[in-house]
């Protein structure tokens, strides 16, 4: 375990482990938090994970941690590297089993005052046209045919199939299309997804109904059609079975593969060979595939959501136009200025957000909390164009089971006038915001540190929780 | 045949730790266990459903976790849970068997995989096997 004084504190949000710390460190770890919430972090063992991301080959500037950063397996969740190209590693344990889970925020025309006589029936219209829970198959059954044209071409064949209109295409982070080759996916995966489209998952997945509560720049908030007491719409799922068995079948390769390379690292799960290999163009190709699938869930989602807003709404105030589509579970090659040379880098994110100046960035609260919508910086080419992806969890789901009643939990959702619809309660529990931090206090740092600016604050109507 | 199996606390995932008398006892813990995360009770009234699995690995600790990586995906394919294994064969670095477990309509709780994560079955003086897996929930 960590104390504070392992770290130098370089301003009020940033501090950093030194090189010196451990022997096997290429780089410093950073980490971007408060001395406050810093207290909370070294309880766990998410910074010593941090510091493994230091010792992995190929590893430029310094391994970052997001201040939603907690522990996970490999690297912690929150946590963001870049390596060298061509030979510096890939680590699909670093980008995590659910490639591109990611969230979408869909904006309406209605305000809330308009919503509130229709709320209870769209969030329970919802809640049957969009399955959630475990094991929970969707309508869409695919062929192999049609689940390859979706691993290889994402949201522009949905859109080919009348799924998907052009702006929506345009507002996903990367047009909603990765690089990428079907073939590398096993079949094994490809079963696992087959009945998975525009299915919502579980855990902490989920759409809500939430309002424009707050807005902190006027200008862009109005660029954005942004106005207070608005509704919007987000939704957070990701890859599926058919992403989990990507990562799954890839680190198992990796494992295999790493001795060839001659790398040994301090955790298996990091499982990390050259990108240069054939391994690592694979899997690279391979999780473009399943961040397509990612981004395909989510827009048959969003069509099945449009369906039930047109039956119920009728189109009078038009349709729910797609704002932007973030991952935060991914991998991408990006060029960045390295001692004054342009250098082609990794860019790991698991449980972190692309951030590129202009862009919107994304970050959901836990459930019944408020969510934001931020734009990137200049300033974030410091953090390889990188923010938190959410509140990031504080304790474990056992003991929020143990603590946490969930007739209180579900009184406390009705006293501040929040819907909640859930097939588990357990999982219900499991999500709730006493077990998540301070999602105000995450943003906050975020926002203090320069890596995105908020424009508004958004808060619940109406959840489904997955 | 003895084993037990234990969930301990970890900040967002699961953790299970299992303590058996034999390898294969490890096996068959780790397979149990991850069945009452999945689902706590399990309706014996549902369909029985057997599958054959066969797993290589580079050792006994990436086999355990290959094994239980294969049986959740026969798990979210087939809409069922396995909570026994008949081990036909057990080495080092291979397992055959048929898992048994039943049809369920739904699951309670997602397990998107079983973790290698600082994962080490290990035997102590008293001759007992001890393992502790970490599930990315």
């Amino acid at each position: 375990m960590f104390n504070k004084s392992d770290l130098i504190k370089i301003n009020d949000y940033l501090w950093e482990i030194p090189k010196s710390y451990r022997k096997d460190m290429l780089v410093p770890a950073r980490i971007y938090i408060t001395e406050k919430m810093l207290g909370e972090v070294v309880k766990d063992r998410s910074l010593n994970q941090l510091v493994n991301l230091a010792a992995l080959p190929g590893i430029v500037k310094y391994s970052l941690a997001m201040p939603d950063i907690h522990e996970g397996y490999g690297a912690p969740i929150g946590g963001v590297f870049a390596t060298k190209l061509p030979d510096g590693i890939i680590s699909p344990g670093s980008v995590g089993y659910d490639i591109n889970c990611g969230v979408r925020l869909l904006r309406s025309e209605y305000t809330k005052e308009e919503i509130k006589p229709y709320l209870g029936k769209l969030i329970e219209e919802m809640f049957y046209a969009v399955p959630s829970g475990v094991g929970k198959g969707g309508e869409f059954k695919l062929s192999i045919s049609e689940m390859d044209k979706i691993l290889g071409k994402g949201m522009e064949y949905i859109k080919e199939k009348g799924y998907a209109t052009e702006k929506d295409v345009e507002n996903c982070e990367s047009g909603g299309c990765l690089k990428a080759d079907p073939c590398f996916v096993s079949d094994l995966a490809k079963k696992r997804g087959k009945d998975q489209l525009g299915t919502l998952g579980a855990g902490n997945h989920f759409i809500e109904i939430q309002e424009v509560d707050e807005i902190y720049d006027e200008k862009l908030a109005e660029e954005l059609s942004f106005r207070k007491g608005q509704i919007a719409i987000l939704i957070h799922t990701g890859s599926r079975g058919l992403g989990h068995q990507v990562a799954t079948d890839y680190i198992r390769c990796f494992m295999q593969a790493m001795g060839k390379y001659k790398i040994s690292l301090p955790d298996r799960e990091l499982a990390a060979i050259p990108f240069s290999a054939p391994e690592g163009k694979k899997y690279f190709l391979a999780m473009g595939a399943a961040a397509n699938f990612a981004w395909t869930n989510r827009q048959i989602i969003t069509y099945s959501i449009r369906n039930v807003w047109k039956k119920i709404l009728g189109l009078k105030k038009g349709s729910l136009d797609l704002i932007y589509d973030i991952a935060h579970n991914i991998a991408k090659v990006e060029i960045y200025d390295i001692n004054g040379k342009d250098e082609e880098l990794l860019v790991h994110r698991k449980g972190a957000t692309r951030a590129f100046p202009g862009q919107l960035v994304l970050i959901p609260g836990s459930m019944g909390t408020s969510s934001y919508v931020l734009v990137g910086t200049e300033k974030s080419k410091e953090s390889f164009f990188s923010a938190c992806h959410g509140a990031g969890r504080t304790m474990s789901r056992h003991e929020a089971k143990r603590k946490i009643n969930h007739r209180e939990l579900l009184q406390e959702f009705t006293r501040r006038g929040i819907i909640i619809k859930s097939g588990s309660v357990s999982g219900l529990v499991e999500e709730a915001p006493l077990a998540y931090k301070n999602v105000d206090e995450v943003v906050e740092i975020v926002h203090q540190a320069g890596l995105a600016k908020k424009i508004v604050q958004l808060k619940p109507l109406a959840v489904i929780k997955g | 045949m003895s084993y037990k199996y234990k969930i301990l606390p970890h900040p967002a995932d699961i953790k299970l730790e299992i303590t058996a008398s034999s390898k294969e006892d490890i096996f068959r813990g780790a397979l149990e266990g991850m069945a009452y995360i999945i689902q706590p009770n399990i309706s014996k009234n549902s369909n029985l459903r057997k599958e054959e699995i066969e797993v290589h690995s580079m050792d006994i600790n990436a086999l355990l976790v290959d094994f239980l990586n294969e049986v959740l995906a026969k798990s979210d394919i087939h809409n069922s849970i396995f909570d026994n294994i008949k081990i036909e064969k057990l080495t080092g670095f291979y397992i055959k068997g048929i898992i048994e477990g039943r049809n369920v309509k739904e699951f309670s709780e997602e397990i998107k995989a079983v973790t290698h994560h600082e994962l080490n079955i290990n035997q102590d003086k008293n001759g007992d096997w001890k393992v502790i897996i970490l599930f990315d929930v």
